[in-house]
């Protein structure tokens, strides 16, 4: 999901970059002291995470859990993530640094969505956390397939939307059970945004 | 998190300033996005070949670098090559200008230690949450990376098989517990010793003819680009 450099056109990826940033500066704006060593602590443990490979469907993947990230910081996932993106393109070229705006965007704006989802009020605080994982994984996928789309790449990246389905879906289950875990183990971890 | 595949030993660019070589290297980078024909990013790819050599990093490095991205960029090559088919050109084009980036970006991590990285985007005022936030994720990662290694290890002493989504659940939902208890412990810490959201930066230093050399390079990787322009060679692809 993490688009490299030369993909998108430059213009594209200038535009995501002051989107991203400013994004950035706006969901990070009057960040406490004491909230930016816990940010910076989620965000290793996402990068971590995102070292976690597993085959599937003949290729392999890893996971993201922007929904999580979503779910436990809510506007402050924005940051976090980039810092994420950040790094996985320096360190291990899982994205380029040019196209790290429009990534940043992509996925930031799933684990802002899956937020909101969180939030929805109705429904059971498993299924919530099902589907707060799925969509902070699906929704920056159809976000890739709709850009490959726009930028003249074909149809050929139906078959991916339909991957990261199956990706999705396994994101959902992990987060439902994770957020099922830290309601036992350490509810504030829900409730502090 | 310096291992093989970032930080270099003997690369003659750690003596250039981390900001000429932020500027320098993603203005070649863009150059690079902006090519359109085949021959300039052929260009492009060798100038960018060459200045890799310049730095005395070696071949091993530089196809270890483009491995990486090798998937993803040969993915994209050939939904573009069926979606333009017969012309393969735009499938190359795509492939060249993936490994140009990977090279250039690549340099800046095998040349610049992560601190002095994230002090170079301090100087170019990135946003300060993204700076703080990222000396955290540097300093943690491997803490948290070592952490799993023992999580995982303790799975296996008392099941011995692999884990069901339910345990991955779990076992997730630990490490980001455990992330945020250590990260109140250490923001306690840290505000016990006067932190006020932002960590002091060194002075930096001047800038040689070095410096300006290196981060006049985006510019040198954009003269293809401007004889493309100038040939009006850039029409579509």
């Amino acid at each position: 999901m993490h688009l490299a450099d030369g993909i998108l056109p430059p213009a594209w990826c200038l535009a995501g970059h002051a989107l991203a940033l400013s994004a950035v500066g706006l969901l990070g704006r009057r960040v406490e002291p004491w909230e930016v060593a816990r940010m910076g602590m989620l965000s290793a443990a996402g990068f971590v995470v995102s070292m976690l490979h597993f085959p599937l469907l003949g290729t392999s993947v890893h996971l993201g859990l922007f929904g999580f990230t979503g779910i436990v910081l809510g506007g402050r996932a924005f940051p976090v993530i980039y810092t994420t993106l950040l790094f996985q393109s320096l360190l291990f070229q899982h994205g380029g640094l040019l196209a790290l705006g429009v990534n940043a965007l992509n996925m930031g704006l799933g684990a802002l969505a899956a937020h909101l989802l969180w939030r929805a009020p109705g429904l059971p605080e498993m299924v919530r956390g099902g589907l707060a994982g799925f969509v902070g994984t699906y929704f920056p996928a159809l976000l890739m397939v709709a850009e490959f789309e726009a930028a003249g790449y074909g149809k050929g990246f139906v078959t991916i939307a339909a991957i990261y389905l199956a990706v999705a879906a396994i994101e959902g289950v992990l987060t439902a059970t994770a957020v099922t875990f830290v309601r036992q183990a350490k509810p504030a971890l829900l409730e502090s945004r | 998190m310096n291992g093989p595949l970032t930080l270099v030993e003997g690369c003659r660019w750690t003596r250039v300033e981390s900001r000429a070589k932020i500027i320098g290297l993603l203005g070649a980078a863009l150059a690079v996005a902006a090519a359109q024909g085949l021959s300039v990013v052929g260009m492009q790819l060798a100038l960018a070949g060459a200045w890799v050599a310049t730095g005395g990093l070696p071949l091993r490095w530089a196809l270890q670098r483009c491995a990486l991205v090798t998937p993803f960029a040969a993915m994209m090559a050939v939904f573009l090559a069926f979606e333009r088919a017969p012309d393969y050109g735009p499938a190359l084009v795509v492939l060249g200008k993936a490994y140009g980036s990977v090279l250039l970006l690549g340099m800046l991590v095998a040349s610049t230690p992560v601190p002095e990285l994230v002090a170079g985007l301090e100087r170019l005022r990135a946003p300060g949450v993204l700076v703080v936030t990222a000396s955290f994720t540097y300093r943690y990662a491997q803490l948290l990376e070592q952490e799993w290694g023992r999580m995982d290890r303790a799975r296996l002493s008392r099941s011995g098989r692999g884990a069901g989504p339910t345990a991955w659940g779990s076992r997730l939902a630990v490490l980001f517990v455990r992330s945020w208890e250590r990260g109140e412990r250490v923001a306690a810490a840290m505000m016990s010793r006067g932190f006020a959201g932002r960590f002091p930066q060194c002075a930096a230093r001047g800038w040689g003819a070095m410096d300006y050399g290196f981060a006049a390079g985006g510019l040198v990787m954009a003269i293809p680009l401007g004889w493309e322009v100038w040939r009006g060679a850039g029409r579509g692809w």
